[in-house]
C-alpha cells in the first residue's frame, strides 16, 4: 500500500513538473531567438558569405517555422543528441559527458562540507540563543553569504597554493586516475565555494532549530528530565530535516551556478567554463546544451529533494 | 486628586520619526545605511575624489606596493587602483540598480496580475515562475548575455530577467493575502476598474516584502556583476569595475597578490551592507505586520 501511494506521488509529482521541465527546454532553445538580428548569421558569424550563411540555415533548419524547429531539437534532446559546437565541430553531448564529473566533484565536495559544518554550528547557535556565541556565529555567516566566492578561491589559491604550495593552483584529476590526487585538486575549489552554503544552512538551520526547541512538546520532555543535548540530537534533529532537505535543494542551485567563476579561477575543465567560453565566442550549441544539462540535474536533485521530504515528514503528504 | 495626564495621544509619528527610531534600535542598519550613502556620494563626486584618471597607463609604475604616490598601488598597466576603486563605485552601483529595476519592472506587474485576476492567468505564470527559477541564476544570465551581446548593460539587463520571477513570486502572494481586505472591497464596490484596484489599494499594501528583496537582491547583483565581469562577460575594458578589477589583479596574482584586496573587500562590505539592510528591514515590518494584527 505505501509503495502504491509513493509511486502514485512520484508520478503526480512528475506529472507536475512536466510542463516546467518543458517550458525549461523551451527557453533554452528560445535563447538563440534573444540574439537581434538573423539566427543564421548569428551562427555562421558576422563576416560569413552568403553561401555560408544559407548552409547553416539549411543545416540547423532554421528556415522552418519555429515550433518545427522546437519540435525537432527537443527530439534530438531526447535521443541526447545536443548539435554540435559551431567552433570546434565536436558533438556537445560528449564533450559535455567529458567536463560534467569535474563539476559535479566540486559541488558534491562543497555540498558536503557546507552540511558538516553547517549543521553542527547552527545546533551549537541554537543552544544557547542569545549568547556570544549565536551572535558572533551568525555574524559570520552574513559575511559569508555576502562574500564574492570567486575572490575567496583567490585568496585560498594565494595563500595555499602559490605561498605554501599545499595544494594545486589550477586543474583537476578525476576520481578514476586516483582519489587522492583528485580530492587535493577538488580541496580548494570545493572550500571557496562551501563558503556560501555553510553560510545558508547555518542561518536556516538557526531558525529551524530555535522554532522547535520552542515548541510545546520540547517543554514537555524538558519537565521529563530529558538533557537538552538529548532533545536536540534524539527529536529535534527529525523535526529539522526537512529545513535542511530544502536549504540542500536550494543550495543546489546555487552551487550550480556559484561554481562558473570558481572552475574559471582554478582552470577546471567543468560544464561552467565550458558555457562562459560559449557565451563569450557566440558558441551557442555550446551553451544551449550546457545550460540545458545544468537545469536538469537542478530539476531532478529537488525532485529528490521533495520525495525524501515527504518520507521524512508524513505530514506533507497528508496535506 | 492629581492631575489627569495630558499625553494620552500618541505623538504624531511621521515616517521621519519612525526611521529615526529604526536605526537608533538597530547600529547595525545605521551602520550599513551610513555606509551606502558614503558610497553614494564617492560615486558621484569619483571625478573629484579619485587622484588619477581610472584609465590612464603609466609603464614606469606597473605593479607598485603601496605607497605615498599610489596608496593602494598599481595594477598592471600602471593604472592607480585607489583612482579605479572610486571610479568602479558608480560602475558597480550603476549595475546593481539597473539589474534590480529591470527586476522590479517585469516582475512586480506580472505578479501582480496574477495574484489578483487568478484563474489560469495565474496558473499560467506560477509554471513560468517556477520554470525560471529552476534555473541557476548565473547560468541563466550567462545563456541571456551570450545572447544579448556581451557588454555590462546586457549582462545587467539579463541579471534583471533572472530576479524578475522572484520580484513576480512575492508580489503575487502578497496581492493574493490583500485583495480580500475590506478596503479592496470598498474600491470595488465603488466601481474602480481592476487596473485601478491593483494600482492604488493593493500595490502599495503589497510592497514591504518586495522592498525587502529589492535590497538583498541589490546585494546578490553586486556579487553577479562582479563574476560577470571577473569572466570577461560584463564590462569591457579599460573602464573599472570591481569584478573586472579582480580580473586583472587574478592575472597577475602570483607577482603582486595584494591587488586582489582593495575590489574584493569593497565588494564584502558593499554586499554586506545590502544584506544587513534587507535582515533589519524584514525584522522591522515583521513586527509592524504582528502589531497590525493584534
Amino acid at each position: 500500500m505505501a509503495l502504491y501511494w509513493g509511486l502514485h506521488w512520484a508520478l503526480k509529482r512528475i506529472l507536475h513538473l512536466a510542463p516546467v521541465a518543458l517550458l525549461a527546454t523551451f527557453f533554452v532553445f528560445g535563447m538563440l531567438y534573444l540574439v537581434p538580428g538573423d539566427p543564421a548569421v548569428t551562427l555562421a558569424g558576422e563576416n560569413a558569405s552568403v553561401q555560408h550563411i544559407q548552409e547553416i540555415r539549411t543545416l540547423y533548419g532554421l528556415d522552418r517555422p519555429i515550433v518545427v524547429q522546437y519540435a525537432d531539437w527537443l527530439g534530438n534532446v531526447a535521443h541526447g543528441n545536443l548539435s554540435v559546437s559551431l567552433l570546434s565541430g565536436e558533438p556537445v553531448a560528449s564533450e559535455i559527458a567529458h567536463r560534467l564529473p569535474n563539476t559535479l566533484l566540486i559541488v558534491a565536495g562543497a555540498l558536503i562540507l557546507s552540511i558538516l559544518i553547517g549543521v553542527p554550528l547552527s545546533v551549537a547557535a541554537a543552544l544557547r540563543p542569545g549568547s556570544r556565541f549565536d551572535h558572533w556565529s551568525m555574524a559570520v555567516a552574513s559575511t559569508g553569504v555576502s562574500v564574492p566566492s570567486f575572490w575567496l578561491a583567490m585568496t585560498l589559491v594565494s595563500f595555499f597554493a602559490l605561498d605554501f604550495h599545499w595544494f594545486p593552483a589550477t586543474g583537476a584529476t578525476a576520481l578514476s586516475d586516483g582519489v587522492g590526487e583528485a580530492l587535493r585538486h577538488v580541496a580548494l575549489p570545493a572550500v571557496a565555494l562551501s563558503a556560501n552554503g555553510i553560510a545558508t544552512i547555518a542561518r536556516q538551520l538557526r531558525t529551524a532549530f530555535a522554532d522547535t526547541l520552542a515548541a510545546p512538546y520540547v517543554r514537555t520532555l524538558r519537565a521529563k528530565g530529558l538533557s537538552p543535548s538529548a532533545i536536540l540530537w534524539k527529536h529535534c534533529l527529525k523535526n529539522v530535516s526537512v529545513p535542511l532537505l530544502t536549504v540542500i535543494g536550494l543550495l543546489a542551485n546555487r552551487l550550480f551556478g556559484a561554481t562558473i567563476v570558481i572552475e574559471i579561477v582554478f582552470a577546471i575543465p567543468g560544464i561552467g567554463s565550458m558555457v562562459v567560453n560559449a557565451a563569450i565566442n557566440k558558441d551557442f550549441p555550446v551553451v544551449q546544451g550546457a545550460v540545458l544539462v545544468t537545469v536538469a540535474i537542478v530539476i531532478a536533485i529537488n525532485l529528490v529533494v521533495d520525495g525524501l521530504c515527504r518520507v521524512l515528514d508524513p505530514r506533507i503528504a497528508r496535506a | 486628586m492629581t492631575a489627569i495626564s495630558v499625553d494620552i495621544l500618541p505623538p504624531t509619528d511621521t515616517a521621519l520619526r519612525r526611521a529615526r527610531r529604526w536605526l537608533k534600535s538597530d547600529w547595525r542598519a545605521a551602520a550599513a545605511l551610513a555606509y551606502l550613502g558614503a558610497l553614494l556620494l564617492l560615486a558621484l563626486l569619483a571625478p573629484l575624489i579619485a587622484p588619477y584618471s581610472p584609465t590612464t597607463q603609466d609603464i614606469n609604475a606597473m605593479l607598485q606596493d603601496p605607497s605615498a604616490a599610489h596608496w593602494l598601488g598599481t595594477d598592471d598597466l600602471g593604472r592607480d587602483t585607489l583612482s579605479r576603486l572610486i571610479y568602479g563605485a558608480p560602475i558597480s552601483l550603476f549595475a546593481c540598480l539597473l539589474a534590480v529595476a529591470v527586476g522590479l519592472t517585469l516582475g512586480v506587474p506580472v505578479g501582480l496580475c496574477a495574484g489578483y485576476l487568478g484563474g489560469w492567468v495565474d496558473a499560467v505564470v506560477s509554471r513560468v515562475i517556477e520554470t525560471m527559477m529552476s534555473f541557476p541564476g548565473i547560468v541563466l544570465a550567462i545563456g541571456v548575455t551570450g545572447a544579448l551581446g556581451i557588454g555590462l548593460i546586457n549582462a545587467m539587463i539579463a541579471v534583471g530577467i533572472v530576479f524578475a520571477p522572484e520580484f513576480a513570486r512575492l508580489t503575487r502572494s502578497q496581492t493574493m493575502l490583500v485583495r480580500h481586505e475590506l478596503y479592496v472591497d470598498a474600491a470595488r464596490s465603488f466601481g474602480a476598474s481592476p487596473a485601478r484596484i491593483m494600482l492604488r489599494p493593493i500595490l502599495p499594501n503589497a510592497l514591504q516584502p518586495v522592498v525587502v528583496q529589492t535590497t538583498i537582491l541589490l546585494a546578490i547583483a553586486l556579487l553577479v556583476e562582479a563574476s560577470l565581469s571577473f569572466v570577461g562577460l560584463g564590462i569591457q575594458p579599460p573602464y573599472p569595475s570591481w569584478g573586472a578589477m579582480l580580473a586583472r589583479a587574478y592575472a597577475n596574482m602570483d607577482i603582486a597578490s595584494a591587488q586582489m584586496y582593495p575590489p574584493g573587500l569593497a565588494i564584502l562590505a558593499t554586499a554586506l551592507a545590502f544584506n544587513a539592510l534587507g535582515e533589519s528591514l524584514r525584522a522591522v515590518f515583521d513586527r509592524a505586520g504582528r502589531s497590525d494584527a493584534v
